[in-house]
């Protein structure tokens, strides 16, 4: 039993630390990315993935203290893992609607063809 | 467990740390969608912060902070998205 709580500690103890660095990567990539389109992607990306294992690794410490009420944890981890990508998809498709203007040398734009149909739709 | 303690509670000061940073980008940003994203990002952060007090504290009420707001920073960002792209929060 002993053994089993030893490696739960350390198996959260290694979770936090991977995603404390995802959350960094995440704050160096807002700070320098040049546009908003980089930026969403970098703060969707490395937030969510931080925020996972960060409170994959506190599931695994409060597994050793209180097993029933760290369901919780659960409940924020399902709910956090649906909305987070959903807000940051809602906030690119603003930055797309309004045209905010991308960083010199984009060379990919799958929606060029679709541009025109959604306008034509729209009116 | 002494030594989880300690780094639950040196995790969070890193997290404050990366918060302040992510303000300036809230701040400063040149468009809103930029001040958008540095909200979210600030609340996500700010959620498992929470998550870490209830660990180092060992109070689950503090789970039931975090749980609300991080439906109140879903909330806020697809409200503002929302608003500012249909001038229109429909229904």
């Amino acid at each position: 039993m002993i053994y089993l709580i030893v490696m739960l500690q350390i198996l959260a103890g290694i979770f936090i630390v991977g995603g404390i660095f995802f959350f960094v990567a995440a704050t160096v990539g807002v700070i320098r990315m040049p546009d908003p389109y980089n930026r969403a992607h970098t703060a969707g990306k490395g937030d969510s993935t931080g925020f996972l294992l960060s409170l994959i690794g506190v599931w695994f410490y409060w597994l050793t203290i209180n097993p029933i009420r760290s369901l919780k944890i659960l409940m924020i981890i399902i709910f956090m893992m649906f909305a987070n990508p959903i807000a940051v998809h809602a906030i690119l498709r603003f930055c797309y609607k309004t045209k905010v203007p991308w960083v010199e040398g984009t060379t990919m734009h799958l929606l060029k063809d679709r541009e025109k149909e959604s306008t034509n739709l729209e009116e | 467990m002494i030594e989880l303690d300690f780094l639950l509670k040196l995790a969070i000061l890193v997290l404050f740390c990366t918060i302040f940073f992510c303000l300036y980008r809230a701040v400063l940003g040149p468009t809103t969608a930029d001040r958008i994203i540095g909200i979210n990002v600030v609340g996500t952060k700010a959620v498992t912060a929470f998550v870490f007090l209830a660990a180092i504290f060992q109070k689950e009420s503090y789970l039931d902070i975090a749980m609300l707001y991080a439906m109140l920073v879903y909330v806020t960002t697809i409200a503002f998205v929302k608003y500012l792209e249909q001038r229109d929060l429909g229904d």
